[in-house]
């Protein structure tokens, strides 16, 4: 296999708003005060080194090679799901964490690539043009549900809803028969009040109802969603000023270094600075979509939309979580989050897109 | 990118060309496929792509909403994590007259702690330690503390106060130890440091339920708006746990602390006051006492007594049923019937007016007086006395008989005129007027108008405060101003600008000369009459005894006594007068005998603070007794009332025409004035002692003005110790070896009305024998004025 000359391989656009926004996740750290340990931004300017490493590497393999290696990978991370589950550190009454002595990592989070990888690489391998039927979908549903099923029983409802919305959104790609569509919905209909019986834990259940009615207990599980819809009301058009957020100044928000950046950059930048960022994101998936659209085959173009549906579910489910729209749980904001294993995570998917667009030309 | 190669590229598609596949067959060709992407845009990659955009949409919306349009949460923000606090302005400290300090404040920190937020540990790490690193925590609080640890977080209280009043030095080290679990807040806190001097004077800041303090007695009740300093609305930011962001920063300074006053008071004559006043309380078994003293030329309140009295730092210890009993300042904020005491005032009303003279005689009348059907006695009937014995033997026929002289109208205005019926503008909030009804208005009181008046002869039927009492004798000591009395000397700025506050005399009562005529009856009274307990050794002392019936239970024959005693001294320049009521002493019930110690006690210590030298000799003994004398012999017959047209009124300026100068030389003051005294005339003192020289010389007619000036000099001791024996006398040779006679005999007995005196005047120091106890007065059934 060839290659092309270097510097018109790469997503120069791709690259540019994901440095944006690295570079944005620095700064938003730099001011960070209360419960995020000194220095965080230096850790994470850290983790976007090993980041650009991963993606370096995962965008100059060539993806056939990768796309062989999937079952494995795929099978890796299902151990590695199963192993947290058997040995995983405890944070808040759920396993997520596997420790290596002195750096932690989520499993659950490399698992999204996983899926991406095995999904795309099934769907390539099967295809169906006159459209998928209930059992066509049983192999992909269960491609799906191990990993949904493990992450589950952490529990993280946040990660299990995540690997199904990325699935979904891979298959929103296929044709579903018509039977199977309205089949699936009826399913849906009848599987929610099921899972919400017997399924759910009590304390997402609290979430959930939190979310329905907002004052139900503001220093029980209210306290979060209330909290960060405060930070980013208060922060106006134009925000309190970088490093001037008071209610992450004060304690009030939690995790404004992590699940809730996103608050603490409303509140300090603004309707502006949020809109901002935003827009980079949805120019990240937009340019991510674009090398899925101009993918040399299937695969890759698969593998982009998962990337692409990864980091907008992440957003939205991030972003919605902040603005106090739905229920609150670990699901990070891809790149800006501190956090080695989003960064990661994250930067492997790019690199895959990258790795894509490096050979959309290559046949 | 390039679209021209692309073009050129095959596309690998999944389904799309099977989808043409499908196609029926005899469609006409399809056109050449465009680039199409390897994506199929499908039906349900289209409900895909809505639902997408649609929740993006709804971020926005939502992010939109939260911050620019509902300023809601904004308003949120700013409620959980600004308080707008309520800083008080640093209070300013109160001094006495020499720069004591009566009340200060200092920092203190509030301690609290949310049991809910804190863990286990925590709790049982608090309970264990904090008692350890602030004194006088309470101990059963620690075990409560130390009980909450275990149980679940949700069943623990939400808010508990730990400790109110930290040092700085404990919260330091509360906050280096226990800083993750308790929270600290700063307080101003009001310490006396003298304890209960004068504490109900000064009053107290009782705790509000914010933790600031209002005061609601006394000086820092009515100096307030001088003494708070400006408030301030502070924002602080608070973090989740309600500790304050930024509160260490706003310490006090400058442009929030109020002014600091020095006070009138003296600390030493106030605890010399309390003590005596206590010790009598306590030995009389009286339900309380009162005591002001006061420079009677300026009007400072030099000590203000309670007893029962209570120490402001711990206002809080005391029963609810003796609050009114401590707290009040009764000094300004309880009213006695004067009784005895006002006849000085009387008699100096009737003086000024001429209606009388210093020897105008008034019959005993058989030592009862017919007032409206009521018998007004007197306890020792004297068959007649002069106005000065009036006063001397406290007669209530005499009272009745010089109040009817004067006049309703004349009392009523002079008594208004001594500062009765009205606040004495001393600047204490909690001052009552006194009850004076307007006895002029004759309908109001129905025909009684005589008896009312009479009834204020001897000091019932109105009432006063014991400020407004010091505030009326204050007027003879210091020659006939009503001068308002203060307690607030200056006013320290906080911008070192000092604002003394000027002698407020507010108006000339009485000629100069009648008060000199009335400090000699009063004189008379300590020497020779009812108040013979208040001499002090050394020292002339003017005063007066008081002894009422308390209107009780709609009745004055309840048992119970008010006794009180007014004076001043020295008699000749008076550095302090005094108001002292005794209310309901149980083992004697004489102003003579309960409240005249007091005052003696006091001045027997307060003189010489002052520095008031002793102008007669130490641990004098009881001079030799002499008749009681005056110019009675002029007019034999003692009328009851003088009608204007009478000899008496009528011709009472034009009397002495031709009058010569007597010798002065060798008198000391009372003596002097005794010889002055139906001279009428004014006198200029200078130094003190005896007089050594007088303008004009003895024997020269007396001048138009009737001014004298007398040079005084203390005369050395040993001619006092002389004294004793009478021939080396400075005064009265020639009666001495009667009276020595006598002296032995008739020491407290009623003193004989004896016919044939001398007609000069005597010096006061021989006017010696007088009942031993003033008669108690009694009053009529109530008429409420």
């Amino acid at each position: 296999m060839k290659r092309g000359a270097g510097m018109s391989r790469a997503h120069w656009a791709l690259l540019l708003v994901a440095l944006s926004l690295c570079a944005l996740s620095v700064c938003i750290l730099q001011g960070t005060t209360g419960s995020a340990p000194p220095g965080v931004e230096r850790a994470q300017l850290r983790w976007f080194g090993v980041g650009a490493l991963v993606a370096l590497v995962a965008s100059q393999v060539e993806y056939h090679t990768l796309k062989r290696l999937t079952p494995a990978f795929y099978v890796a991370n299902l151990g590695a799901l199963a192993l947290v589950l058997l040995i995983g550190k405890r944070v808040n009454g759920s396993q997520r964490w596997l420790d290596f002595g002195g750096f932690t990592v989520q499993p659950s989070e490399l698992a999204k690539v996983g899926l991406v990888l095995a999904l795309a690489s099934w769907i390539e391998a099967t295809p169906r043009p006159r459209g998928y039927t209930f059992t066509d979908l049983v192999p992909i549903a269960v491609l799906l549900g191990l990993p949904m099923f493990l992450v589950f029983q952490e529990p993280d409802l946040g990660h299990t809803l995540m690997l199904f919305f990325i699935g979904a959104s891979m298959m929103s790609a296929e044709r579903l028969r018509r039977k199977t569509a309205v089949g699936g919905m009826i399913l849906g209909l009848v599987g929610m009040p099921l899972a919400w019986l017997f399924v759910l834990k009590r304390y997402q259940k609290e979430r959930i109802l939190t979310l329905i009615d907002g004052q139900v207990d503001h220093l029980g599980a209210g306290w979060h969603s209330r909290q960060s819809e405060v930070a980013v009301g208060s922060g106006g058009l134009l925000g309190k000023g970088h490093g001037l957020g008071s209610q992450v100044a004060g304690g009030f928000l939690p995790e404004n270094h992590t699940d809730f950046v996103f608050a603490k950059l409303a509140e300090e930048w603004g309707l502006l600075g949020a809109a901002l960022t935003l827009a980079l994101y949805l120019a990240l998936i937009l340019s991510i979509l674009y090398t899925a659209y101009t993918a040399r085959d299937r695969f890759g173009s698969l593998l982009c939309l998962g990337v692409a549906a990864m980091v907008f579910w992440h957003v939205v489910m991030n972003v919605g979580m902040v603005l106090n729209m739905l229920p609150v749980k670990g699901v990070t904001l891809p790149l800006m989050s501190y956090g080695g294993s989003s960064v990661v995570t994250t930067c492997l998917g790019l690199g895959l897109v990258l790795n894509v667009h490096a050979q959309r030309h290559v046949f | 990118m390039d679209y021209q190669t692309r073009t050129y590229l095959p596309v690998y598609d999944g389904g799309e060309t099977r989808t043409f596949e499908a196609q029926p067959e005899g469609a006409p060709p399809p056109p050449p496929p465009p680039p199409r992407p390897s994506l199929n845009i499908s039906r349900l990659a289209f409900l895909h792509n809505i639902l997408l955009c649609a929740l993006v949409c709804a971020l926005g919306g939502r992010a939109l909403y939260l911050q620019v349009l509902s300023r809601h949460y904004y308003k949120l923000h700013q409620r959980q994590q600004l308080s707008h606090i309520k800083e008080q302005g640093w209070r300013g400290v109160l001094f006495d007259r020499n720069g004591h300090v009566l009340a200060n404040t200092v920092r203190t920190y509030l301690l609290d702690i949310q049991p809910q937020k804190v863990s286990a540990e925590g709790l049982a790490q608090v309970a264990r330690r904090l008692p350890e690193l602030v004194t006088g925590v309470d101990k059963e609080l620690m075990r409560s503390l130390a009980r909450w640890s275990a149980l679940p977080e949700a069943e623990r209280p939400k808010y508990q106060r730990l400790f109110r009043h930290a040092t700085p030095d404990e919260r330091e080290r509360v906050h280096a130890e226990l800083g993750k679990f308790i929270n600290s807040h700063e307080l101003q806190k009001r310490v006396y440091p003298k304890g209960d001097l004068a504490g109900s004077l000064i009053g107290h800041m009782p705790i509000n339920s914010d933790h600031t303090r209002e005061p609601i007695r006394g000086v820092e009740r009515s100096y307030e708006a001088l003494l708070r300093g400006v408030d301030r609305q502070l924002t602080v930011g608070r973090d989740s746990n309600q500790r304050s962001l930024q509160l260490d920063k706003v310490l006090p300074d400058e442009s929030t602390r109020g002014a600091s006053l020095r006070l009138t008071l003296d600390m030493r004559i106030q605890q010399i006051t309390e003590a005596h006043l206590n010790d009598c309380v306590r030995d009389m078994g009286a339900k309380s006492g009162v005591a002001v003293i006061m420079d009677p030329h300026t009007g400072d309140i030099l000590a203000m007594a309670q007893a029962p009295s209570y120490d402001p730092n711990r206002y809080n210890v005391y029963p609810a049923e003796e609050h009114a009993l401590r707290f009040s300042n009764h000094a300004i904020e309880s009213m006695f019937e004067p009784g005895s005491t006002v006849k000085p005032l009387l008699v100096a009303a009737a003086l000024n007016e001429r209606v009388v003279t210093a020897e105008t005689m008034f019959s005993g009348m058989g030592g009862a007086y017919n007032l409206g059907g009521h018998k007004v006695s007197d306890t020792h009937a004297l068959r007649e006395m002069n106005t000065l014995e009036v006063i001397q033997h406290s007669s209530n026929v005499g009272a009745i008989q010089i109040a009817i002289l004067l006049g309703r109208v004349n009392y009523y205005n002079y008594l208004i005129r001594f500062g009765f019926g009205a606040s004495s503008e001393v600047g204490l909030e909690q001052e009552l007027p006194g009850r004076l009804s307007n006895i002029t208005d004759t309908k109001h009181h129905k025909g009684q108008a005589s008896v009312v008046l009479g009834n204020w002869a001897y000091g019932y039927g109105f009432s006063a405060t014991p400020l407004q009492m010091a505030q009326a004798i204050s007027v003879i000591a210091n020659g006939g101003h009503l001068v308002a009395p203060r307690v607030v000397r200056e006013i320290l700025h906080d911008s070192g600008e000092v604002e003394e506050l000027p002698v407020n005399v507010r108006r000339r009562v009485v000629r100069e000369s009648v008060t000199q005529t009335v400090t000699q009856g009063l004189v008379l009274v300590v020497e020779a009459g009812t108040g013979k307990r208040a001499r002090v050794d050394g020292y002339a002392v003017a005063g007066k005894t008081g002894t009422t019936e308390k209107f009780q239970n709609n009745t004055y024959k309840s048992g119970a006594f008010l006794t009180s005693f007014i004076g001043f001294a020295p008699a000749e320049n008076p550095r302090f007068a005094a108001y002292i009521i005794v209310d309901d002493p149980k083992h004697e019930k004489f102003g003579g005998t309960v409240a005249a110690p007091v005052f003696s006690k006091i001045a027997k210590e307060v003189l010489p603070y002052l520095g008031v030298p002793p102008t007669r000799a130490q641990k004098e003994s009881p001079r030799p007794l002499s008749r009681a004398v005056s110019a009675r012999a002029s007019s034999e017959v003692t009328i009851d009332y003088q009608p204007w047209w009478s000899k008496e009124r009528f011709f009472r300026g034009d009397a002495a025409q031709d009058e010569l100068v007597p010798d002065l030389k060798g008198k000391d003051i009372p003596g002097m004035l005794a010889a002055l005294k139906e001279l009428r005339a004014d006198v200029e003192i200078s130094g003190s002692g005896v007089v050594v020289s007088q303008t004009p010389e003895a024997g020269e007619v007396l001048p138009r003005g009737r001014r004298f000036k007398v040079q005084l000099e203390r005369p050395a001791v040993v001619r006092h110790s002389t004294a004793r024996r009478g021939a080396g006398g400075r005064f009265g040779e020639e009666e001495d070896g009667d009276q020595e006679r006598r002296s032995e005999a008739d020491e407290d007995a009623e003193q004989p009305m004896e016919e044939g005196a001398p007609t000069a005047p005597l010096p006061v120091e021989f006017l010696r024998a007088a009942p031993a106890e003033e008669p108690v007065t009694r009053g009529l059934p109530p008429r409420r004025l």
